[in-house]
């Protein structure tokens, strides 16, 4: 599931998570957004949400259509992207 | 040592292949895609890198569809025990190396048929050959890019383009090609495409990769833990995943990179022609040797820096022999394809096999030709 980005809405400084189907695909994806999206982390999936040892990108609400763009783009296949709630 | 022996594997590489891989050992040889510390995403950075190099040398659609595999060999394996089943027929020729060859014949032996195309005396596959031995079951093309005894390289355009138009899929070993001669996955309809690191890339040994065309559904080869997926006790079905089970050889990996960085630098074709321009000097002073047989296509057209020779009724062995104690190190015997032997008649002979590399200089070839010569005087006096 990818969350749709509302162009309009103001920038809340939340950040997400994006869960894709493998680490390559993470790190394909993590390495086309360097140098577009700063502060992008690559951290271990919550267990919570997948309990596959998988590996997920946190990034900033500014990234989030850019994120969605070249998940698209690169037809790679994403389990979805979350909000963090802390 | 004057190293003339690149078709086997390269040497030396360029500098920054061995600082590549010290650096990486010694700074962040981290298990790529097992963890999401610093250095375990460098590593993996380091090996999506280095696929995105090979996917752009290769014009490659998408990095992910490349697989890391520790040579050649098991690109070949993967890609066609992947594939075919009993019951299915391949086609492939007489100019393979064994890693094609016992691969092919392994199935035979388990109800797969299979057709081995000759090449002529020049070392040419005819694709109109190919496209006459096409069945209904015919469910595979393996073709060698380039020969790893005689330097032959084949039109696989033509012969993708019959495979093609056929719905038959194409694989290519470009295990002496890679890194040396232009390779379009697209334009050459290539599906498979096996290739070393250790040779014309410049990479480490212990190197080397498969393409897999999206769509194409290959068997396991090994299973395994991937990072992915791991609650699942099914192999993941994704690429590259699906092929990289156990921790990949990073360091050499890194290596790679830089090989490839190299030839991005230098150039391809220059690279190429400086291997065409010594084997042309060397094959031009044979001619004037009487005692020299030189085997296949002896034009520079279609052919790269292997060539294939003997010494008049001397055993091939012993000329390596001779050769290594004056410090030229080359090949002899087989080179592990011995069908090609029947067609260019060298049975029970063998050739001594020079294939120069892109740090090999003419003053090289002068060396090996004085040696050769003084080598002839010697024993034909015996």
């Amino acid at each position: 599931m990818i969350i749709k980005q509302d162009k309009n809405k103001q920038n809340d400084g939340s950040e997400y998570i994006a869960i894709l189907k493998s680490y390559n695909q993470t790190m394909y994806l993590f390495k086309q957004l360097e140098g577009r999206c700063h502060n992008i982390e690559f951290v271990s999936t919550p267990c919570k949400i997948d309990d596959a040892c998988s590996q997920s990108l946190l990034f900033k609400e500014e990234c989030k259509q850019i994120v969605i763009d070249e998940i698209e783009k690169g037809k790679l296949d994403a389990k979805g992207i979350y909000k963090v709630i802390r | 040592m004057i190293y003339l022996d690149n078709a086997a594997t390269s040497f030396p590489k360029p500098s920054e292949v061995y600082e590549a891989v010290i650096d990486c050992m010694k700074t962040y040889a981290a298990n790529p895609g097992r963890g999401s510390h610093s250095m375990a995403v460098k590593s993996a950075l380091k090996v999506m890198e280095t696929r995105e190099k090979l996917g752009e040398l290769f014009n490659v659609p998408s990095p992910l569809n490349i697989i890391f595999t520790s040579n050649a060999t098991e690109g070949i394996n993967i890609g066609i025990k992947g594939v075919v089943k009993a019951g299915d027929h391949v086609i492939s020729t007489n100019i393979e190396h064994n890693s094609v060859l016992r691969t092919v014949y392994s199935l035979y032996k388990k109800g797969v048929e299979y057709t081995l195309v000759k090449v002529n005396k020049g070392g040419f596959i005819n694709p109109e050959s190919i496209k006459r031995e096409v069945k209904p079951n015919t469910i595979l093309i393996v073709v060698n890019h380039t020969s790893n005894v005689i330097g032959t390289i084949q039109p696989i355009r033509d012969i993708g383009k019959i495979a093609a138009d056929a719905g038959i899929l194409f694989m290519v070993d470009a295990s002496q090609s890679a890194g040396i001669i232009p390779i379009d996955v697209v334009d050459d309809h290539i599906d498979l495409l096996a290739f070393s690191g250790h040779k014309g890339l410049l990479g480490p040994q212990g190197t080397g990769g498969l393409y897999i065309r999206e769509g194409i559904v290959l068997d396991d080869f090994k299973t395994g833990g991937t990072g992915s997926n791991s609650s699942s006790m099914e192999q993941p079905f994704f690429l590259p995943d699906k092929f990289e089970s156990g921790t990949l050889n990073t360091p050499g990996i890194a290596g790679l990179c830089e090989g490839v960085k190299f030839i991005e630098r230098t150039g391809i074709v220059n690279i190429y022609k400086h291997e065409i321009d010594l084997s042309d000097y060397l094959i031009s002073e044979f001619k004037k040797l009487s005692f020299i047989e030189t085997y296949g296509n002896i034009t520079s057209k279609d052919r790269c820096g292997v060539i294939s020779f003997n010494i008049k009724e001397m055993d091939s062995s012993k000329i390596g022999y001779i050769l290594n104690k004056s410090n030229i190190a080359v090949r002899t015997g087989y080179h592990c394809a011995p069908l090609i032997h029947e067609t260019i008649g060298t049975v029970n002979r063998g050739t001594i096999r020079v294939s120069p590399g892109y740090f090999n200089t003419f003053i090289d070839i002068d060396n090996l030709l004085e040696t050769i010569i003084k080598i002839y005087r010697k024993e034909s006096l015996k």
